[in-house]
């Protein structure tokens, strides 16, 4: 412990340290995260999904390489859950933090354009880039995006219906 | 010209000591120039100024070279002995108006060393200091109180770092988490003690284009002491909304730091191993405020990153010249294709890379020489449980730089840790 009541007896500068801290945590916090509040999963707006339609025609174009493999659909959920759940939610219904993924605009988007904006982000909104994911890893997510609404659906209809 | 050395406290540690002098005077000889860190400022304000030293060459500064062992015949190695040195001319008896002092201890004894100006009297004093003893506790404390804290965090997500550490890519982030790191770097010291400093990270997305992170750096140079050395505030801005072959992201920090910093997380100007041979007393006397600002640019193309990292720093003193340095890595991922399962061992979630940095002269002497620099082959380990380790291995490449820089960290990221505190300061759910 000796060492520790050194290292402090010596820490000149560790009032500003602090100090800062303090200010850049109530500013990011109260302010720097504003953008997150407009985005509850109740209150998504339409020009949420807005950026779907800003992909350029050769990226809508391309094909999935993955496409209908199953395999590719477990490894998917799998890489859903680690990156994007936090946002989207689990079963990609959304949170206050990221839109529904169940929604329309998301399903009736082309395969390129998911992958499109998996890799670019939509960082006004919040949501960050992915490339560094490499990109076979997003095309195996983009693959269980195309599968995950019909999931869902059967999940629903799988529910025993209340008493 | 004359040396003569004046031992005035001397009574109870120097008791059995036996003084030799080994050399004293070698003049017009082209002496080596190793001027450490907290001596720049003496020299450059008594002798040269605005730094020209480096463009002069030595022996129109420097006659003389001596050297003095002293033998510690009884004493453990508890105290620390400093020399001072003043000019005879001078009636003050101020150490602060020295133009040199340098300690090294060892087991055998101490090593003092001076560097004589021509056509001077030197008397010089040696004085004995108690060492502050080293803190093994705290470089044991904080990595088991990192761990405890980590361990009680719930797992959600897993981080996807690259493995460079002194090179950054434009990745930013995520917003609202936050990620804390710990970092260790041992180095090897040439004509000195080996050191291991290390530093904690506190990494906080803003927003998707905006991250700013909190270093505290301390170390602890083996037979010397571990010291507190000063905290840097970096914020990194990305430059464009979207993904093009090259991404630019503004680097901005400021650092409030003592010259015995050695986490060496940039290595710039002129920087060089020698600038460590001194006491950490000593190099703690030198204060820097300092301003970096880097490009950072960085494309990933097939799994493969590129990473280049231009660098300038200003010391806020106005005489303070600007700084240069650079850093590039690549790295990849060991496997593209994820597997199906939570695997800790999978080749997916190992990324190898390598950087090279150094430094590249100021504005005084920009270029090569007098500078260090290193190249660090470099591995991440991205765990499922939201924990990365990272290791690195850099190796000296010319005779200025450390021959090793072993550097390891560990770091674990939070996500929704902006939410939870937010929600402390009363927002809404």
């Amino acid at each position: 412990m000796k060492g520790l009541f050194a290292l402090f007896r010596t820490a000149r500068g560790i009032g500003p340290a602090i100090g800062i801290v303090v200010v850049v945590g109530i500013f990011v916090t109260s302010g720097g995260l504003a953008q997150e509040k407009d985005a509850g999963a109740g209150k998504i707006k339409q020009s949420t999904y807005a950026a779907l339609g800003e992909a350029p025609e050769k990226a809508r174009v391309k094909k999935n390489p993955f496409e209908g493999e199953a395999g590719a659909i477990a490894v998917g959920a799998k890489l859903f859950e680690q990156h994007c759940a936090e946002c989207h939610g689990r079963n990609a219904g959304g949170t206050k933090k990221g839109p529904s993924l169940l929604r329309e605009e998301v399903q009736q988007a082309t395969p390129g354009t998911l992958f499109w904006i998996l890799t670019n982000g939509v960082v006004r909104r919040g949501m960050p880039v992915w490339s560094k994911l490499p990109e076979q890893q997003r095309w195996q997510i983009v693959t269980f995006l195309k599968s995950v609404n019909s999931q869902s659906e059967s999940l629903q209809s799988a529910k025993p219906a209340p008493q | 010209m004359y040396v003569r050395f004046l031992f005035a406290y001397t009574s109870i540690p120097l008791r059995h000591s036996v003084v030799k002098l080994v050399q004293s005077l070698s003049a017009a000889r082209n002496c080596n120039l190793k001027i450490h860190n907290a001596l720049r400022i003496i020299f450059r304000d008594e002798i040269v100024p605005q730094k020209r030293w480096l463009t002069v060459s030595p022996p129109e500064l420097w006659r003389a070279r001596a050297f003095v062992i002293i033998g510690l015949r009884c004493n453990p190695p508890e105290w620390r002995y400093r020399l001072g040195v003043r000019t005879e001319d001078s009636q003050s008896s101020n150490t602060g108006s020295i133009p040199v002092s340098a300690t090294k201890v060892n087991r055998k004894g101490v090593l003092l060393e001076l560097e004589i100006r021509a056509e001077e009297s030197m008397v010089a004093h040696v004085i004995p200091e108690p060492i502050r003893r080293k803190g093994p506790a705290l470089v044991l404390i904080a990595p088991i109180f990192f761990l405890l804290f980590f361990f009680c965090w719930p797992s959600l997500v897993l981080a996807q770092e690259s493995p460079y550490i002194v090179t950054y890519n434009h990745y930013l982030e995520e917003p609202g988490s936050l990620e804390v790191e710990y970092f260790s770097t041992f180095g090897t010291q040439r004509g000195g003690d080996d050191f291991h400093a290390f530093f904690a990270e506190f990494e906080y997305g803003a927003t998707a284009w905006w991250t700013t992170e909190l270093y505290l750096d301390g170390q602890t140079t083996f037979h010397d002491s571990t010291v507190f050395t000063g905290f840097r505030w970096e914020n990194r801005f990305r430059l464009l909304q979207r993904e093009h072959v090259v991404n630019p992201v503004l680097y901005v920090e400021y650092g409030q730091i003592s010259g015995a910093d050695k986490i060496l997380k940039e290595v710039e100007g002129h920087d060089v191993e020698s600038d460590f041979n001194d006491s950490n007393a000593s190099l703690r006397k030198e204060h820097k405020h300092e301003l970096e600002f880097k490009l950072l640019l960085s494309s990933t193309f097939k799994g493969w990153n590129v990473a280049v990292n231009p660098i300038v720093t200003k010391n806020l003193l106005p005489s303070e010249s600007w700084e240069f340095a650079y850093a590039v890595g690549a790295s990849r991922p060991l496997v593209l294709k994820a597997s199906p399962n939570r695997c800790n061992f999978c080749l997916e979630n190992f990324v190898a890379g390598v950087e090279m940095y150094g430094g590249l002269g100021n504005t005084q002497s920009a270029g090569l020489h007098d500078t260090s620099h290193y190249l660090a082959p470099a591995l991440a380990w991205n765990l499922p449980s939201d924990w990365t380790l990272r290791l690195s291995s850099g190796i000296g490449l010319n005779d200025s730089s450390h021959r090793l820089l072993l550097r390891w960290g560990i770091s674990r990221e939070f996500s929704g840790f902006g939410e939870m505190v937010r929600r402390w300061f009363g927002g809404q759910r």
